[in-house]
């Protein structure tokens, strides 16, 4: 469902994303994780048609983002790393708004519009400006608007972050319902605890290289062929993260930290 | 005071670093040149008012060259009239930017919460109100004032005393607004309240205009500059003798140094100074005590009012539907949701128009501008229906046709060219929704031209309609001047969209008591004036060709019919043109800039 081949994103002298080859299946939940800085948020834009790649090439659906990206828009959800919205509109124009660029057919639009919002808990709240929300209550207002039009790929940047516990729970209930009807969903996290949990696959970048891919096992003899984890099998995803990303670092920064 | 200073510090690095680029030397002197260009416009400016100015002077010191006390009490009764012109402007400007600085900068969280005190961070916020108050005048201002200078043969020391004038008016006004604001943001209870009270102090700004659009329509109908009239309506206005208003003291420091006047210290320059400073104390005193609750409530947002329709209902844990990715929606009774403007119709465009509009109308500055630019166009109706009759035209009647037609698309293309040029940038930080959305380049020009229309076409219906009722001036009939209007305000409109297009700013966010973290972009502001005093000049040219022709002696034997002809392919011709470029490159660059290959 994404398929993105040589993606490569250079800002000057810098390569923001590196040559980044991928493939996600439909119905599949993929966790992207890294560093702050690693090139996640590059990527997602570049597969979502936002940010030209340096080179390379991203399919959607085998549509092909950079040839045709108004059909490839018209497939996805995404919600950003920063809720911002139109602080002027209520929460309910701004879906209203999101229903109408996606064309979603008035009556139907306007159901889905009110489950979200009741499910998010804001239908009492729908009429009053978004200036007024705050950071989780916007964050459920983009989400709300990101599955408005019943997308085939949602991606998610850091969709958790500013949500209550309760939000949090709720958006993995949804992405999993929503990855058992057949949606991919492509989401960047810096909760360990969610990825390991919910992601059937993951895949970890650092300096804009994907340095590994795969479910834990594979994770595992990724790190295991690194050969400085003693016992990478009982391992968690916190562990191999830290050691496929700076394992060398961390270990320096507890060694000052423990005196 | 080090702590104000360090905080002073840091917001000139970031005002000179504004100006600069990081993306390396090409972009460097290209910055570099924009910000000449930029500066040569200001001083052509600045030259121009100076020169009028002096020329001004020079004719009144010739006039009544013979009687000294004369030519020096009309001199401080203009002199008067310009001190209040400088607090008239800080007023339509400077209480948004006191605000603005006061409690909207995205830096007063960090700052709060590091061990300095409020009077220091307030020190040094209504230090860069101040500095942006003063470059917001003083360009426009102090050149008016030098060019009196040069042209009645001032001591230097004038140049320098007026420049103390202004600033320590400025501190004066800026000092006493964040008082005021700050009062208002401790004690005002409601977000919607507070939005009220500063758009009645900004109503205030307003009624000054009111008056001062009425002395220049009395100005206007002294037919020219009669410097006897002028003289007299001087000498009536009795500023110089209100001693007890500070622009009145702005003016005699200004003269304090100048032979003739005999002004003393205690009355100029003593008051003005005490009372600048003294309301700078007041700001940093009363700091302590207000500024930290009310920029606390400044993030406040008024809570919607609950419709009826609306039910609220709780419930333990919210619960995933399985509607949400599924089809099927209908599931119990869900509570009732307004209905929107934005979904009376599916589509994008109408969408975008819609979404816009309803954003630009919660902004209640906008609504001051407006209220602000119909009663100037009114009163400036008013100047030309009573300063002309329409037997002075004569034989000149067809170019005063073209005229009037022409003033009036010039003054609703102001509101509409400064409309088209943030049209893209108003989008700022929530561009990323557009970016992600399947919406054709084509179809977010249109409604964002649509948008850029909307003011200009409405001021140019209102006063087009007033003309023909309020006036015998010679003018079209509606059925030639509307579409001719209409055709003008959109090609204007769409070359201002164009600029936007090129150079978006998404750094602005649209002005507002409450929800704006920066001002306009000037230079933009400064370019869609251009474009609509060019613009309507060269379309106005072109329309009034047949009136003006046989001016030309090789084209003086021209037919009339002939003459008209050209004159409205030549004005259709340059609308079409206009339209076509400025299309072609405002959708090459938002398809660009949609894409992610531009920012």
């Amino acid at each position: 469902m994404i398929k993105t081949y040589g993606l490569t994103k250079r800002f000057g002298d810098t390569f923001a994303v590196d040559n980044l080859d991928l493939s996600v299946g439909a119905g599949e939940i993929f966790g992207f994780l890294g560093p702050n800085g690693a090139g996640k948020t590059t990527s997602i834009n570049m597969m979502i048609g936002i940010l030209m790649p340096t080179a390379g090439r991203v399919e959607l659906a085998d549509i092909d983002v950079a040839e045709d990206p108004i059909s490839a828009k018209s497939i996805i959800g995404y919600v950003p790393d920063q809720p911002n919205v139109y602080e002027k509109l209520t929460a309910w124009e701004f879906l209203m708004f999101v229903a109408n660029l996606h064309e979603v057919e008035r009556g139907r639009a306007e159901k889905k519009a009110r489950n979200l919002l009741e499910m998010f808990e804001l239908i009492d709240r729908a009429d009053e400006q978004l200036g007024g929300y705050s950071h989780g209550m916007r964050q459920k207002v983009v989400i709300a608007s990101a599955l408005l039009h019943e997308p085939r790929i949602l991606f998610m940047d850091e969709p958790t972050v500013g949500l209550d516990p309760t939000s949090a729970r709720l958006v993995k209930d949804i992405l999993r319902e929503l990855a058992s009807e057949g949606v991919t969903v492509f989401m960047s996290t810096h909760i360990l605890e969610i990825a390991e949990r919910m992601c059937d696959r993951v895949g970890i970048i650092q300096k804009g290289r994907l340095l590994a891919v795969g479910n834990m096992d594979d994770l595992r003899q990724a790190a295991a062929a690194k050969g400085a984890m003693k016992h990478p099998e009982a391992s968690t995803l916190e562990d191999l993260f830290i050691e496929l990303t700076g394992g060398s670092d961390y270990a320096e920064v507890s060694r000052y930290l423990e005196g | 005071m080090d702590k104000t200073l360090l905080i002073l510090g840091v917001e000139l690095r970031q005002a000179f670093r504004a100006g600069s680029s990081a993306e390396g030397k090409p972009s460097r002197v290209k910055q570099i040149a924009k910000n000449i260009v930029g500066y040569a416009v200001l001083l052509a400016v600045a030259v121009f008012m100076g020169r009028g100015a002096y020329n001004i002077a020079v004719t009144l010191s010739g006039a009544f060259g013979a009687y000294p006390d004369v030519v020096r009490t009309v001199w401080v009764n203009l002199m008067s009239g310009l001190a209040l012109g400088v607090f008239i402007m800080l007023f339509m400007t400077g209480v948004s930017v006191v605000y603005q600085t006061l409690y909207d900068s995205g830096d007063l969280k960090f700052l709060l919460s590091t061990p300095t005190p409020a009077g220091s961070v307030v020190a040094a916020k209504l230090t860069v109100a101040l500095v942006r108050n003063l470059a917001a005048i003083l360009p426009f201002m102090y050149p008016v004032w030098v060019g009196y200078g040069a042209g009645s043969g001032s001591p230097a020391s004038f140049y320098f005393m007026s420049l103390l004038a202004i600033l320590l008016a400025t501190l004066l006004f800026t000092a006493v607004v964040a008082i005021f604001v700050m009062l208002v943001m401790r004690n005002v209870p409601t977000q919607r309240m507070r939005q009220i009270i500063m758009i009645g102090s900004l109503a205030v700004a307003f009624i000054f205009v009111v008056v001062f659009q009425v002395f220049n329509a009395k100005m206007a109908r002294s037919n020219g500059l009669n410097v006897a009239e002028l003289a007299q309506t001087a000498q009536g206005w009795g500023l110089g003798k209100t001693w007890y208003l500070p622009h009145v003291w702005v003016v005699k420091t200004a003269l304090l140094t100048t032979s003739g006047f005999g002004f003393s210290f205690a009355e100029s320059l003593l008051p003005l100074a005490v009372a600048s400073v003294g309301a700078f104390a007041g700001v940093i005193g009363l700091s302590t005590r207000a500024f930290l609750a009310g920029w606390s409530a400044a993030g406040e947002v008024e809570t919607g009012r609950k419709r009826p329709g609306v039910r609220r209902r709780r419930r333990t844990r919210p619960q995933i539907r399985p509607e949400v990715a599924g089809d099927d929606l209908v599931q119990g009774a869900s509570p009732t949701v307004p209905d929107t403007v934005i979904r009376r119709h599916v589509s994008q465009g109408w969408g975008i128009f819609v979404k816009d509009l309803t954003v630009i109308m919660r902004q209640p500055v906008i609504w001051y501008s407006v209220l602000v630019a119909v009663v100037a166009s009114g009163f400036y109706l008013y100047n030309m229906a009573y300063g002309m009759k329409s037997g002075d035209a004569g034989s000149m009647g067809g170019l005063v046709k073209d005229v009037v037609l022409f003033i009036l698309v010039m003054m609703s293309t102001i509101s509409s060219s400064q409309m088209a040029g943030m049209c893209i940038s108003m989008d700022g930080e929530s561009l990323w929704l557009i970016k992600s959305m399947p919406v054709e380049p084509g179809t977010y020009y249109n409604s964002k031209m649509a948008l850029a229309m909307l003011p200009g076409s409405a001021v140019f219906t209102v006063l087009a309609l007033a003309m023909t009722f309020v006036s015998d001036l010679p003018r079209y009939p509606l059925y030639v001047a509307l579409p001719v209007g209409y055709a003008a305000i959109s090609m204007l409109g769409a070359l201002g969209l164009m600029f936007d297009a090129m150079k978006p700013n998404f750094s602005i966010r649209l002005s507002g008591a409450g929800g704006a973290k920066k001002q306009r972009d000037t230079g933009k502001a400064l370019l869609s004036v251009g474009i609509s005093l060019g613009g309507t000049f060269v379309l106005g040219a072109a329309f009034a060709f047949k009136d003006y022709h046989s001016s030309f002696g090789i084209l003086a034997g021209m037919d009339r019919q002939a003459a008209t002809l050209i004159s409205v392919i030549a004005f259709a011709a340059i609308v079409a043109l206009g339209h076509a470029i400025a299309r072609s490159i405002a959708i090459g660059n938002i398809k660009r800039m949609l894409r992610g290959e531009s920012n």
